[in-house]
């Protein structure tokens, strides 16, 4: 029998999954409101879990994400080096993986932001999707990847935060620390306008929390 | 005749003389009415310091005119009526009695100038300034606006009587008596304003449920010049209701300082009224002397129990924008009336909106198109997004596409640009051909161009993604573009950004502050999201909603979202000052990220301020910059007085302060108050005065 509160073994059964059943029904009720959400908490909290529980269509109709949400989740070791360039093409590519798991009618600019990846190519595709009354989700599971990728710089996040200003976009992210250590305090360049952390609305993970 | 020749008395020893004889020689001749007469005159030329001689000269001289004569002539009815006034305005002993004859003086003013007495009349139509001014003090609550009145009444009356040397001896001594006893009056006041205490009242519970007993919170100010000792707050009795406490007592009540209280009572008959005269009466000592008295009173409105719950999906947000159309956003008619009436200027003016973060900056930004009407196409572009890639082919095709992606929500349809078209001279490919077009779109009407976040251009400058020249184009789009507008939208005043690029766009921009929600913008906010709920709150909690918050967009917002969870929770309908206060807890936690923003952003002396600040000054109290200074020198810290200054006004600038104002009642001018007092509870919380100079030294 699989321990459900094994650390980086995140819970496949949702039934297993107890207790969260308040915290999803927090983050969803964000979400649905195009508010992004950080979850932070500390290693082995269950942030991973919550995140990939949340993204499973039965769990998010159950909180009130229904069928206009397409909600993406993103693993961010694997963007941990890639360039702004990759990141949206990845992006692009999970919510094209979304759509097809959902059965809907592909999306062509989701293509294109995969085939020339830019902001612009991203915003496109989620504009497309946004017409097509899609309200899109992206669940950027262990952050500080992205934070710490030495080739991303803070004009990064800024378009991110901007993209969620101006789109049905919202995201959900799962780190250890909170997002103003990760984009703010931990950052060198000269900030000027507005940080990146301060549309999030932080969720708090405590240990006991995962059960 | 008489009235002349008194007159001159005082200048000629003769004359003087023979005013002194005349009414026995009067006498002697039978004359004995106008004996009286020269008599009375008498009294007047020499009682110029004697009012008593005066008063007797002017009942003198009045009886004879009304005896001498069955049928009064007309100037003798003019001169009785002068003479009657110089009597009323020498017996005055107020002020409103004084501010009583105004209107009897300012009637003379319509009048036709007498033949005689002439001089009289006009030296009582100098009286009217200083009557104005005292009329001024009595309509005014404020100490120093009232001090202010009474000086210059006493001024007014100063000046006048150096105008009425030039009198005659007939006319002179009584009108400098009057001034005489208006001055005695006035500084009088004057001095009694400058060493008391001042309550005024505010009942803050205006409604009340329908309970046994009812609680009503007051909320008392000392407004006057000295402290207020042992206040004593006591309900009066009143046929609708019974006091239950004998009253409050708060030991002192110092200048400017403001205290709440709370009383109970209990209805006569309850489940009938609808709402009662509440009567307080506080009594408290000062240098005047023990057991000065106020009386205050104010309506309570009886709200019965609506009981009701109905779950609330929260509708507050406090993460994005609000999008146009949002009902969650309120009131900024002063933004947008500036907007509109600088699109409306001959030369369709371009502005700059600066605003602290989260004041809804893009939020009103999102709303334009909604309220600019049909013949203004405005188009958002985020300096966020628009910054990202480098390159200025990149920069203006993004924006481009942005413009392409707005102006299609709009209805107007413009081939899509390519990037190629703007690999080789972008700025001119941009001008020629896209703006060619997007004009052939929209007509006539008047583009503008919303820059969100325009800091982020110096950013990608100074980081070598955008060349500098991105402004002086910018320049040049503002002052020659067709039918083009910029509004330049930000957090940085010009002298906190590279002077260089900016001067030149913000030279040729009018300017206007972002400020928070006036207070009945923050009241609707509160109330209309929730209301078809039935969700409601008393008076106490939407009062500590709008003290701690001080009406900033966000924070109002994330402690409206609180109490709507808090009340889902409770299933509750009515949210209390309890229910605030854990909300409040809430907040703290999970605004901390704005908190530990505002706080990082703050210079090392203004955390030092801040964290004294905290635990000096409670939500509505006053500091002074001297008082600031020694309260750190107890704790053996030496800020200079410049320093402190400086970050004071910063933190004022960041409108986590605000500075009094010399109108502003009677503080000091330049005493500091909390603006976002929410802030000083995360700084008493969380931070320790300690703590902060040891992270200074470091």
């Amino acid at each position: 029998m699989t321990d459900p509160y094994l650390p980086d073994e995140p819970i496949s059964d949702p039934q297993s999954f107890f207790g969260q059943s308040r915290i999803l029904e927090e983050i969803a009720g964000y979400l649905c409101h195009n508010q992004s959400v950080s979850v932070v908490g500390p290693h082995g909290a269950g942030k991973t879990s919550l995140l990939i529980d949340l993204s499973r269509p039965e769990v998010r109709s159950r909180f009130g994400l229904g069928d206009d949400h397409l909600v993406a989740y993103l693993d961010c070791h694997m963007l941990r080096s890639s360039s702004h360039q990759q990141i949206f093409a990845q992006f692009c590519t999970e919510l094209g993986a979304a759509l097809r798991a959902c059965g809907v009618e592909p999306e062509s600019a989701l293509e294109a932001g995969v085939a020339h990846p830019t902001r612009l190519s991203f915003e496109s595709a989620v504009r497309r999707l946004n017409q097509r009354g899609m309200r899109v989700v992206l669940m950027l599971d262990d952050f500080e990847h992205v934070s710490a990728n030495p080739r991303l710089e803070l004009s990064f996040l800024n378009a991110l935060r901007s993209a969620a200003g101006r789109y049905q976009l919202v995201y959900l992210t799962a780190s250890a620390r909170p997002l103003i250590d990760l984009t703010y305090f931990e950052r060198d360049e000269k900030i000027l306008s507005s940080p990146f952390f301060n549309i999030f609305v932080p969720l708090f993970l405590k240990a006991h929390d995962e059960g | 005749m008489l009235h002349q020749f008194a007159q001159i008395a005082e200048q000629d020893t003769d004359a003087t003389l023979l005013l002194e004889a005349l009414p026995g020689l009067l006498e002697l001749a039978g004359e004995s009415n106008v004996a009286h007469m020269a008599e009375a005159y008498y009294l007047i030329a020499r009682g110029q310091s004697d009012p008593a001689m005066v008063a007797a000269g002017l009942r003198q001289v009045r009886a004879s005119l009304i005896s001498s004569e069955t049928d009064m002539t007309q100037d003798a009815v003019e001169a009785d009526r002068l003479y009657k006034l110089c009597q009323q305005a020498l017996e005055v002993d107020t002020i409103p009695a004084i501010t009583d004859l105004l209107p009897i003086l300012q009637g003379l003013q319509i009048q036709d100038r007498p033949i005689i007495l002439s001089d009289l009349m006009d030296a009582l139509l100098d009286l009217i300034p200083a009557g104005k001014s005292l009329s001024a003090y009595e309509r005014v609550d404020a100490s120093s606006d009232r001090l202010a009145y009474l000086a210059a009444s006493i001024e007014q009356l100063s000046q006048a009587n150096r105008r009425f040397l030039l009198l005659g001896a007939a006319d002179r001594p009584i009108v400098q008596v009057i001034v005489e006893r208006w001055l005695t009056i006035a500084t009088s006041r004057m001095s009694d304003l400058q060493t008391q205490a001042h309550i005024v009242c505010e009942l803050v519970t205006r409604h009340a449920r329908e309970e046994d007993p009812i609680r009503l919170v007051l909320r008392l100010r000392n407004i006057g010049r000295a402290t207020a000792l042992n206040v004593r707050i006591s309900l009066t009795d009143s046929t609708g209701y019974m006091g239950l406490n004998s009253g409050v007592t708060v030991d002192r009540l110092v200048v400017g300082e403001e205290t709440d209280v709370a009383l109970s009572l209990r209805l006569q008959s309850m489940g009938i009224q609808k709402q009662f005269r509440a009567q307080f009466i506080i009594h408290y000592d000062d240098p005047r002397g023990s057991d000065q008295a106020e009386r205050f009173a104010d309506t309570v409105r009886i709200i019965a129990w609506q009981g009701r719950f109905e779950f609330i999906p929260n509708p507050y947000v406090v993460g994005t924008p609000l999008q146009a159309g949002s009902p969650l956003f309120f009131g900024r008619d002063d933004l947008f009336a500036f907007i509109h009436e600088s699109l409306s200027a001959a030369q369709r003016n371009n502005m700059v909106l600066i605003g602290q973060r989260r004041t809804g900056k893009s939020s009103l930004l999102k709303q334009l198109p909604l309220r600019l009407g049909d013949e203004v196409v405005p188009i958002y572009l985020d300096g966020q997004g628009i910054a990202l890639d480098p390159g200025l082919s990149a920069f203006f095709f993004n924006v481009a596409m942005e413009m392409t992606y707005a102006l299609e929500d709009r209805g107007f349809s413009i081939e899509v640009p390519e990037l190629d078209n703007f690999a080789d001279v972008p700025a001119h490919v941009f001008e020629r051909q896209f703006l060619r077009q997007v004009r052939q779109a929209i007509g006539n009407r008047h583009l503008l161009l919303l820059l969100d976040e325009f800091e982020e251009l110096e950013v990608a400058v100074l980081r070598g993604s955008l060349d500098s020249s991105v402004f002086g184009y910018l320049r040049h789009l503002m002052q020659h573009g067709d039918n083009v507008s910029v509004i330049f939208c930000g957090t940085h005043r010009l002298e906190e950004l590279s002077a260089d690029y900016w001067n030149v766009l913000f030279n040729i921009s009018l300017y206007k502050q972002v400020g928070f929600l006036t207070y009945l913008e923050a009241m609707r906010l509160i109330h209309e999201p929730v209301a078809s709920y039935h969700m409601d709150y008393d008076d106490l909690a939407v009062d500590k909603m709008w003290r701690i918050t001080a009406g900033h967009p966000y924070f109002l917002q994330l402690l409206c979202h609180s109490l709507v969870n808090v009340h889902n929770r409770s299933e509750r309908s009515y949210m209390t000052v309890a229910d605030v206060n854990t909300a409040l807890d809430d907040i703290l936690s999970t605004g901390e990220a704005h908190f530990l923003y505002m706080w990082a952003e703050s210079t090392p002396d203004e955390r030092v301020l801040l964290a004294a600040l905290s635990r000096m000054m409670p939500l509505t109290g006053y500091v002074t910059p001297a008082q600031a200074s020694d309260y750190l020198a107890e704790r053996g810290v030496h800020m200079s007085r410049q320093v402190l200054g400086q970050a004071l006004r910063h933190l004022a600038l960041r409108d986590i302060l605000f500075m009094r104002t010399s109108s502003d009642e009677i503080d000091p001018a330049g005493a500091y108050g909390w603006r976002l007092g929410l802030l000083g509870l995360w700084v008493e919380r969380y931070t320790s005065l300690s703590r902060v100079l040891e992270e200074k030294a470091k």
